[in-house]
């Protein structure tokens, strides 16, 4: 097992334990929101976790008509992951999604997720009748177009952190001088912080439209 | 004029130089999006953080084929 793990390569490893932290962080503010009765007043992480998923929420349901308490629970874990692991070069470890392997799992669960729902919310007839949706002759048209939306979703992650750690080894390489000046005040700020929020952001909201759009009316 | 393996490098790495030139399609997209943007803060002030949003996830999706093209060069660079 412990072979298992060092053998992995740096991505993968900062990977399972971003999942591992979460998990535990998660079930942890779990208890504790459990526990709470609805007189208590919620304070410092617990009320910061509160607005968070209120945020989430509110934002979901844009989106979804219907489906929206089935969906956002997975959604938001997607999200909370793509959020840690984007920005993770800040607590030392290799950013997961600078690896295509783990870029690409973005890919399939994004495929998995919305055919699964769309058969069993649709049913396979009429899931044949939206793919098919002008006209029969469009059906091979509109499965490329199924396959090609999350391959482009996962690749666009992976292309925004590699493209961010290849100028990190830049920089760090060119202004060895002056230390950890430079990735502090201009790196690690634009090119983990910013894109990495903003492309967890873009990730969420296309597989949202993409899920509505396959599931709703 | 012989055909070595150096000749097939150094053609992967001029296809790759070539490759990054998407990144003109992408920066003059983005920077379309980001003057219409401005444009419509200006004319609806009140409504300038929902602009923002929408404005930076387009911007966010017209990336994606300059991305596209610097996973060629790497590819090119990298595993030819």
């Amino acid at each position: 097992m412990l072979d298992f793990y060092i053998g992995l390569s740096a991505s993968l490893k900062s990977s399972l334990v971003i999942v591992l932290v979460l998990s535990v962080v998660l079930v942890v503010l779990g208890q504790k929101v459990k526990k709470m009765k609805y007189t208590d007043i919620p304070s410092g992480f617990v009320l910061l976790s509160i607005n968070f998923v209120e945020l989430v929420n509110n934002m979901m349901t844009d989106y979804f008509r219907k489906y929206w308490k089935v969906f956002t629970p997975y959604l938001f874990t997607v999200f909370l992951f793509l959020i840690v692991a984007n920005t993770a070069s800040l607590w030392g470890i290799a950013t997961p999604l600078s690896n295509i392997s783990v870029a690409l799992a973005f890919s399939i669960f994004a495929f998995l997720s919305i055919q699964i729902a769309a058969l069993v919310i649709k049913r396979p007839k009429q899931r044949l009748k939206d793919l098919s949706d002008p006209h029969p002759l469009f059906l091979p048209m509109n499965l490329v177009s199924e396959m090609s939306t999350p391959f482009a979703m996962g690749l666009r992650l992976f292309g925004n952190l590699l493209s961010g750690a290849i100028f990190g080894l830049i920089v760090y390489g060119l202004t060895s001088w002056a230390g950890v000046i430079p990735g502090a005040l201009i790196l690690h700020p634009i090119f983990d912080v910013f894109f990495g929020v903003i492309q967890a952001y873009v990730y969420l909201i296309l597989f949202t439209i993409f899920l509505s759009m396959a599931v709703e009316e | 004029m012989e055909f070595t393996e150096f000749f097939a490098q150094g053609m992967a790495y001029l296809g790759a130089a070539l490759a990054v030139f998407t990144g003109v399609g992408s920066g003059l997209g983005q920077g379309y999006v980001a003057g219409k943007a401005v444009e419509a803060i200006g004319r609806q002030p009140e409504a300038a953080s929902s602009i923002r949003t929408v404005m930076i996830t387009g911007q966010a999706v017209a990336e994606t084929t300059g991305l596209y093209g610097l996973i060629v060069a790497i590819i090119l660079i990298f595993a030819s």
